[in-house]
């Protein structure tokens, strides 16, 4: 009867405490995985908007679109010169791949995080249809995006 | 007996008291991490949903401008509807007109046909909401605009809220940006490029802002927008480097809060820079008979 009455030891709380405290950090890490998840997000989007982009560009100039394909944008941001139109649509594509010049933050560029797996590739398939194509692969190389147009 | 009614020594008691402050602490800190986590994620989800599903329409609506249905110019309902009359309103962008809260942002005006007897007339707008000096993109659209019974059934329809900067750029095949095409409400931007230049063309003379409707081959926007509440525990400076000269220049945003996203889409305006006109019966391009796309 008086061992029912003794309560919990100091051992017992602290075991207790310990497990409580690993919850709190699995969740707190639960939450910093959500905010970036959101950040994902929001680059996919931007991401979805700028595969259109190329896309685009390519049905736009349809005489000239197997000019288009071979662009292959990796972190580092290339430097053609912008002579005719094909290349200064490449240009662009590199440029806004990058979000050069959209906004600075603390006097700082808000760029997207980029890893050497991160390629930004087009495709263009000449024969009965000629047929466009990107290939975006971020989060180093995990996360892929196709997208598709006959062109002409 | 004695020992079982004793209680709680001293050390006990300073023991628990320290691990239950630790406890505490720690449930408090969690909370706040919580709940500024909570925060930030609605905000940019909120940010996220509402450029995506506005920019969906947008560019939509774009690809769409300047399609007219091939019966429409017999049987529409609206009058005095002519080739030369319908390509004027095919699409008009003023630089710096309604310009929102740093006075840089563009207004849109597009039009186009769904049917023979239906033309949507669609604007795009910042206006201030009346309890803050907050912007927000404003849709207006008509339905017949030319017509006795015209129905506008967008009226200042809040299409996308805080917006913080709206550019449109226009560019010709040549990817040279295209100033200005505008026909009626310009901004000084457009008046400063001639656009009252008057221009000889196949439909007769127009002015210069009129002409260019024709050359407009990709339209640009940049759309930047402002998370409703603040997210940041410290302020940071923003600068907004949108659009391209002679469009806008760069908005310095003081240090603040909020969270801010620029998004960017590129739109082939297939039916301003080369009229297809597709037939209803055979599913072709008429463009070869019509004169209309010749």
């Amino acid at each position: 009867m008086a061992k029912s009455n003794k309560g919990i030891s100091i051992i017992e709380s602290l075991v207790c405490i310990v497990i409580i405290g690993i919850g709190f950090i699995a969740i707190m890490q639960l939450s910093a995985f959500s905010i970036n998840s959101m950040d994902r997000a929001t680059e996919r989007n931007k991401l979805n908007y700028l595969s259109e982009m190329v896309m685009e560009d390519m049905i736009g100039d349809p005489d000239n679109v197997s000019k288009y394909g071979n662009f292959t944008k990796t972190c580092s941001s290339g430097n053609q010169s912008a002579s005719d139109l094909h290349t200064r649509m490449k240009k662009k594509w590199d440029d806004m791949l990058q979000q050069k010049n959209l906004m600075k933050i603390d006097n700082k560029d808000r760029i997207p995080s980029c890893d050497s797996y991160d390629t930004k590739k087009t495709f263009v398939n000449t024969g009965a249809n000629t047929t466009g194509r990107v290939n975006f692969f971020t989060g180093k190389g995990k996360r892929k995006k196709y997208l598709g147009v006959v062109v002409k | 007996m004695r020992s079982k009614n004793s209680g709680f020594t001293l050390a006990e008691v300073l023991v628990a008291t320290v691990i239950g402050i630790i406890s505490i602490a720690a449930a408090f800190a969690s909370y706040n991490y919580f709940n500024k986590s909570y925060k930030s994620i609605s905000q940019k989800a909120y940010i996220n949903n509402t450029a995506r599903e506005a920019l969906s329409i947008l560019t939509k609506e774009l690809r769409n401008t300047g399609y007219v249905d091939p019966n429409y110019l017999a049987n529409s309902p609206e009058s005095n509807r002519t080739e030369r009359t319908v390509r004027m309103d095919f699409i008009s962008v003023s630089s710096k007109r309604f310009g929102g809260k740093y006075g840089q942002s563009d207004y849109l005006q597009l039009w186009y046909t769904n049917s023979a007897k239906e033309s949507h007339y669609i604007v795009y707008m910042l206006q201030k909401y009346q309890d803050s000096n907050d912007y927000y993109l404003a849709k207006y659209a008509t339905l017949n605009r030319h017509a006795s019974n015209a129905n506008m059934y967008m009226r200042n329809e809040l299409f996308i809220p805080y917006v913080e900067d709206f550019q449109v750029i226009l560019k010709d095949k040549e990817g040279k940006i295209l100033v200005p095409v505008c026909d009626s409400g310009c901004g000084s931007v457009e008046d400063s490029q001639g656009r009252l230049t008057v221009v000889n063309t196949k439909y007769g003379q127009l002015t210069k802002g009129q002409a260019n409707v024709d050359l407009v081959h990709t339209a640009e926007i940049y759309l930047t927008l402002r998370s409703p509440k603040e997210v940041y525990a410290k302020a940071k400076p923003t600068k907004i480097i949108n659009g391209e000269a002679p469009h806008g220049s760069n908005i310095d945003i003081p240090a603040d809060k909020y969270h801010r996203e620029t998004f960017f889409v590129s739109v082939h305006t297939r039916n301003l820079a080369k009229h297809v006109a597709i037939s209803e019966q055979t599913g072709t391009s008429i463009g070869e008979s019509s004169s209309y796309n010749k």
